[in-house]
């Protein structure tokens, strides 16, 4: 099936051409990273994490978010999802790789990596992280390719994959919140240190996850030959609306506590996220700009005339791009605000830091055409 | 000598039990390890930082500049950047919400010096996912080098910004000709912090900056001793500690 | 049809002898010889911590040991071998004979590129030029 890759159209081959470049140009920023250390990112000593573990922490999502079509196909047998199961678990190994390849980018002695395994520290959210996060890669792995492999065939998958597959489902909703407890269980970063904070991260990678299980399907739909149909898309946008409703409910209910009690700590960060005009490398606008998608993501999503066609898209578009704000960029550099000290640091993404990210996202994608390539290539064969 | 497969598979399994008993014994004992001699020491190292002696001299940093030099830690013109393992600031940041309007004024905007709280339920050593960092029995919270992979999971952790990140190497800050030469620099990538001198707590001395101060401000000895400075110190004067109401047990205590 | 698919197989595994055989044919080509590296032995110590054969196959096993022993564990009790007694310190032992890492050390680490992170860190006390 691998040799599916190397058929494809102009577009297709231009598409790796551009991912390849940005890859490339990622590793160059990377190698020059690697010899001057992370100075060359934005980060400080106030602010000690920065774009790459949010960035980490918004995929996760995006993966764990492969649960939110299996679950309905493989355990309530909701038909319509058949032909797009693979396709989020195609999603997911692809994010897992992107979140793998974050932290190693992140890392200030990444060569030293394999301490988490060969050094295991059972206290620490990091190390199941690791642990949860690699197994979830080789489930969504062998699954994806064992069934896509027997829909190449023209068999039916074997029986043990379906076990597989069942663990998948409660295995993605711990990933995501094993990500959460790296966060909440931290007694100085007030933003954090919370309860909801795992069940905003579902909400939200539930949403935006999904959301851009859309926006693929339409790109499928437009230069390929694979066609899910409608009636899938359908049903991810009504799952969309409610999950992304809960993200905002719950982010509603943080802003409540926060401000009702009064209590200096719990209000800081929110205060600095939302009303921080003034402050250096401010966040606010930026938080601004996501609740206002939000608003007209649920305007669209909330009429059923509108979720549907272009305005689903739009509204896809919009729930991605609000919770990425919010996730990989807000929750994670706005936990840091203010210091411990008090301080009100600031925060910018360099030249350097952005081209290595966008050289993850470049690999997080290649690795998603290949995968999708390979299965547009196998199922259009098999419709044959 | 040739080394028969035999032997190489001895020496590789040897290496192998160490490295892994190394690791299961950490694993078993948790944070705390044993001394050398097996019996848990059963001292708590502690400090007491008299802040009216410590603010007479506004601008003073004799004993940071004494810490700094004897660890070689560099100077870097960054803030950002900057690698503190013992620092000045203001009462009102270190301990936000002690001083009010109306109590407290004359330390009002007077500094203190600030440094790792050594807790006794440390955050950072809870998140660390390789062990680099941990607590030793007699309560200093230490750090090693060789193990740290630079992921600053610590550094979110502490509550109290006690921590500093090598973001560029330490040494295009350090003159070779001027170091201390009885003590390791750092390299990039690896997160530092005060280990209450421990090095030299295990030849029986006293920290470096509570030897640097004029003022005799920092006191240093073991909590769990009656007769040690600290607790003679402690003893019938208000004490507070950074954050009490997280649970970290700090083993820092700002005397008034 | 057969033999084409031998000349092409033929063809392919001729290429692949000569991209993965170029070490061996370009050294040789260059009239490169295998040197045995030349640690530069101590002027006075004639004995180590453990025999030469031993320290050869695992001073980097010892140097973890000692590492974690006084790290880790607290353990700097001095090792005694031989009437001597050796501090668990790469700097404060093995370069107190072995002086300079760049005769030493170098030697057999630079001539297989494996260049351990030792003095990243470790202070070169024999060393008074720039950091290298």
């Amino acid at each position: 099936m691998i040799e599916k890759v190397f058929h494809g159209s102009r577009r297709y081959w231009l598409l790796l051409l551009v991912l390849g470049a940005l890859i490339a140009t990622g590793i160059f920023f990377y190698l020059r990273q690697t010899s001057e250390g992370l100075a060359v990112t934005g980060m400080s000593r106030s602010v000690s994490w920065g774009l790459y573990i949010a960035q980490f922490t918004f995929f996760v999502g995006v993966a764990a978010s492969a649960v939110t079509v299996v679950l309905p196909y493989y355990l309530h047998d909701y038909k319509a999802f058949g032909k797009i199961t693979i396709l989020g678990e195609f999603l997911a190994v692809s994010s897992v790789i992107m979140c793998l390849l974050f932290i190693f980018v992140d890392l200030g002695q990444p060569f030293r990596i394999l301490h988490v395994i060969l050094y295991p520290s059972p206290t620490s959210p990091m190390f199941w992280d690791t642990v949860v996060l690699f197994i979830y890669l080789v489930l969504n792995l062998v699954i994806g390719w064992t069934v896509l492999t027997a829909e190449y065939r023209g068999t039916p998958p074997p029986s043990w994959v379906k076990p597989l597959i069942i663990l998948s489902i409660p295995w993605a909703i711990s990933i995501h919140t094993v990500t959460a407890f790296l966060y909440a269980g931290l007694p100085g970063r007030h933003l954090w240190l919370s309860a909801i904070t795992a069940a905003r991260f579902l909400a939200s990678a539930f949403s935006s996850g999904p959301a851009l299980l859309i926006i693929l399907c339409r790109v499928a739909r437009r230069y390929t030959d694979f066609d899910p149909g409608e009636k899938p898309e359908r049903a991810l946008g009504l799952f969309i609306t409610y999950a992304f409703s809960a993200h905002i409910f719950f982010i509603l209910l943080e802003v409540f506590t926060a401000f009702y009690s009064g209590i200096p700590s719990h209000r800081a960060s929110l205060e600095r996220l939302f009303w921080g005009w003034g402050d250096p490398a401010s966040l606010t606008p930026f938080m601004w700009l996501s609740m206002m998608l939000a608003a007209a993501a649920l305007f669209l999503l909330y009429t059923p005339a509108r979720r549907r066609d272009a305005g689903l898209l739009i509204a896809s578009i919009a729930v991605f791009a609000s919770v990425w704000i919010e996730k990989g960029l807000g929750f994670v550099v706005g936990g840091f605000n203010p210091d411990p000290m008090e301080y009100v640091p600031a925060y910018r993404p360099t030249v350097p830091e952005s081209f290595i990210t966008a050289g993850v996202w470049a690999t997080g994608l290649y690795i998603l055409a290949l995968l999708f390539k390979i299965t547009a290539a196998v199922r259009a064969r098999s419709s044959e | 000598m040739e080394m028969t497969r035999l032997d190489f598979l001895k020496k590789a399994w040897r290496t192998g039990l160490v490295l892994f008993g190394g690791a299961s014994f950490e694993v078993v004992s948790g944070s705390a390890l044993l001394a050398a001699d097996g019996k848990p020491s059963g001292r708590r190292m502690a400090m007491a930082i008299d802040i009216r002696a410590c603010v007479k001299d506004a601008g003073c940093v004799k004993c940071i500049s004494a810490c700094h030099r004897g660890h070689n830690v560099p100077v870097i013109p960054d803030a950002k950047r900057a690698i503190t393992w013992i620092w000045k600031d203001t009462i009102d940041r270190a301990m936000p919400g002690v001083l009010d309007p109306y109590s407290g004024a004359d330390l009002r905007g007077a500094n203190t010096l600030l440094l790792c709280n050594q807790c006794a339920n440390p955050p950072c050593v809870r998140v660390c996912p390789t062990g680099a960092t941990w607590k030793r029995e007699d309560g200093i919270v230490m750090m090693d080098q060789h193990r740290c992979i630079g992921c600053r999971y610590c550094m979110a952790a502490c509550p109290y910004g006690s921590r500093s990140f090598n973001w560029g190497d330490p040494r295009r800050y350090l003159d070779k000709g001027s170091v201390a030469r009885d003590y390791p620099t750092r390299t990039k990538g690896t997160v530092e912090k005060c280990e209450f001198c421990a090095e030299r707590v295990d030849r029986g001395l006293g920290p470096l900056c509570a030897g640097a101060c004029a003022e005799k401000a920092i006191l240093f000895g073991d909590l769990n001793a009656p007769g040690s400075a600290v607790r003679k110190a402690l003893a019938g004067r208000i004490a507070l500690r950074r954050k009490p109401e997280l649970g970290t047990d700090p083993s820092v205590y700002y005397l008034l | 049809m057969a033999g084409n698919r031998i000349v092409k197989t033929a063809a392919a595994l001729a290429l692949a002898a000569a991209i993965f055989g170029a070490p061996f044919w370009w050294s040789a080509l260059r009239g490169m010889k295998q040197k045995a590296p030349a640690p530069e032995k101590p002027a006075a110590e004639k004995e180590c911590v453990l025999p030469a054969t031993e320290m050869r196959a695992g001073h980097m096993t010892l140097l973890f040991q000692w590492r974690d022993d006084a790290v880790r564990r607290r353990d700097r009790a001095p090792v005694a071998v031989g009437g001597k007694k050796y501090e668990k310190s790469l700097t404060g032992s093995c370069l107190t004979c072995h002086v300079k890492k760049e005769n030493f050390c170098d030697r057999c680490h630079g001539s297989i590129a494996s260049a351990p992170a030792c003095f990243d860190c470790h202070i070169d006390t024999s060393e008074r030029g720039p950091w290298k």
